[in-house]
């Protein structure tokens, strides 16, 4: 079981806000500020109702999967680990679609970037262990400051939020490696 | 946007197929009843008997692909499956002819010198602790099941021997040498100290006046703070049933508790975790060949029984220690999952490959190939996990 704050930090690793904003940012179609505020309303909403639906229905997806939430920590771990090396790499990954509007707030606003698989594995497997409630409490905080990023002006700000992405890519690496560990001890 | 999008949702949902596949494939836990699981246990313990010789000695491995039968013998595994069988004594009677049968087979196998007696190795005369030890551990399964006496000189004669191998920190070498009159000196074995430290404890169970306490502990503390250094563990803790037997045993002493102190519980504890992994990444293997080729071939029953016979331990110990309690009922989910894995995988009556010929009833094969120790640790494992089942059973819902 962990503390709320440990799974506020686990989460701001794996959804990575720094770069879902240098994602952004990179693709310089930044729009008027109404505009920025709409795209950011618009992805977050979706974020959170996939992510409160996985982390709430956390035990029956990995019912449903004939999955122990023991075993399941080392496959969240494994993905966790992969898209960490991949934000060390890059920074944040490069994406099509449109710039501004709600299209690019469903993609790839929403989906692949406020919604991605790291994101998805730690929904599932920490609102299994920790519960659904809290694990979705957690993982608000690291959306919240997505959005804050996302409706300022960041363009001139790019260099450190790819050294803040690089560095989260970093934590997430640990945190995955913890998970995978962890699943590995558990009874 | 929706070109985009369905991209990116089939590259998630091509990984999530491969992640299935790979790393989370679907774990099967077969439901099993303590009825069922006993029935089980009685059929493994008719495969021994069919298969016992008239010395009373045991088949040691068979064949079924081939019809062979190996003309290789193990003291230490025979005196296991005899301590199999005791305790299935202690709940069905009928077992009892055929063990008494194992232990006249003992008896007729031992060398005595200097107040002690151990099993020896009926081909090379041989003197090994872990023989001596599971003897011990038999003949007080046997003391268990009939409060019968007789034996009782003799248990203290083998556990006299089990001393003599052991060293000051508590740790025990593998073999006596009638040559020189000592122990060697250079061997140890991964299976003799756990086996030992059972029997020290249930020494003390059965005659607590007499003190094997003390060897007891000092055993239990170089399993729970030295064995995997010194004996160079690659990955601990060893999985050691022994142990968790030996843990369950002290922590049920006689007397006022806990006899566990925080290293014992927390060697428990490490070792719950390393039988619960097995078991569960066991669960996600498949009788098929691509199962075999990504996640490996299904353990023999002789591993998974030892996984099985460790959990049961450690759910009756996690139901006696209170630094234990949270993992119970983990264990005990885990201990049932091996048992239901065990009853599944044994061969059934009706059987089209079984026959007089070619007996494989009751038994457990591995790509055509039983041991006794198959037999024996699945045995002991499906017996001790019916209290486990007893009591899920009536968890609510």
């Amino acid at each position: 079981m962990n503390t709320y704050w440990q799974l506020v930090f686990f989460f701001f690793a794996a959804i990575n806000p720094a770069a879902i904003a240098l994602a952004m940012a990179r693709r310089g179609e930044d729009g008027d500020p109404r505009a920025r505020w709409q795209l950011a309303a618009i992805g977050l909403a979706i974020a959170a109702v996939v992510y409160g639906a996985v982390a709430f229905g956390a035990e029956r997806i990995l019912d449903g999967l004939d999955i122990e939430p023991e075993s399941f920590r080392v496959a969240a771990g494994i993905v966790m680990a992969a898209v960490g090396v991949f934000a060390i790499w890059r920074g944040a990954p490069d994406t099509s679609g449109a710039g501004v509007g709600w299209q690019a707030a469903v993609f790839p606003l929403a989906l692949p970037l406020l919604v991605s698989p790291a994101g998805l594995m730690a929904a599932v497997t920490y609102g299994a262990d920790d519960g659904g409630g809290k694990a979705f409490g957690a993982l608000a905080v690291s959306l919240a400051i997505a959005a804050v990023l996302l409706v300022s002006r960041l363009r001139r700000g790019m260099p450190a939020l790819d050294a803040v992405a690089r560095t989260t890519g970093a934590l997430l690496v640990a945190v995955a490696a913890g998970l995978v560990v962890d699943g590995v001890r558990a009874v | 946007m929706l070109r985009g999008l369905a991209a990116v949702l089939g590259v998630w949902a091509v990984g999530a197929a491969a992640l299935r596949v790979v790393a989370v494939p679907p774990q099967y836990c077969p439901p099993v009843t303590s009825a069922q699981a006993l029935a089980s246990a009685q059929a493994a313990a008719g495969w021994i008997e069919r298969a016992q010789q008239p010395d009373g000695s045991y088949t040691y491995e068979f064949n079924a692909d081939s019809g062979a039968y190996s003309a290789e013998y193990n003291s230490v595994r025979h005196a296991g499956v005899t301590m199999a069988l005791y305790q299935l004594a202690a709940i069905d009677r009928s077992v009892l002819p055929t063990a008494d049968r194992g232990l006249t087979w003992m008896q007729d196998h031992m060398a005595r010198y200097n107040g002690w007696a151990a099993l020896k190795d009926p081909a090379d005369g041989s003197i090994e602790l872990g023989a001596g030890a599971l003897m011990l551990t038999a003949l007080a399964q046997r003391r268990i099941a009939t409060s019968d006496p007789q034996y009782d000189s003799l248990m203290r004669e083998v556990a006299r021997f089990i001393l003599v191998m052991q060293q000051d920190d508590g740790s025990f070498l593998l073999r006596w040498l009638p040559q020189t009159g000592a122990p060697d000196p250079s061997e140890r074995s991964l299976y003799a100290t756990g086996e030992s430290f059972w029997a020290l404890a249930l020494m003390h169970r059965l005659f607590p006046s007499e003190s094997w306490d003390g060897p007891a502990r000092r055993v239990a503390d170089y399993l729970s703070l030295h064995r995997d250094t010194v004996e160079k563990q690659k990955f601990p803790p060893w999985a050691d049933q022994w142990a968790a037997y030996g843990l369950a045993e002290m922590a049920a002493w006689p007397g006022a508790g806990p006899h566990l102190n925080d290293a014992n519980a927390s060697y428990a504890r490490s070792l719950a975790e390393r039988f619960g992994f097995l078991v569960r990444v066991e669960s996600q293997r498949r009788d098929s060949r691509f199962s075999d080729l990504i996640h490996g071939r299904q353990a023999r029953a002789a591993g998974m029984g030892t996984w099985g016979e460790g959990l049961d331990s450690l759910w009756r110990l996690a139901g006696l220690d209170p630094r234990l309690a949270d993992l119970r009922a983990k264990i005990g989910e885990r201990g049932a999952c091996a048992s239901g894995m065990l009853a599944q995988r044994q061969v059934k009556p009706g059987d089209p490959n079984t026959s007089p010929a070619v007996p494989r009833l009751g038994g457990w094969f591995t790509e055509g190939v039983t041991r006794m120790d198959d037999q024996q640790h699945a045995l002991s494992a499906l017996l001790r996990s019916r209290e486990v089942l007893d009591s899920r059973s009536k968890e609510p819902k």
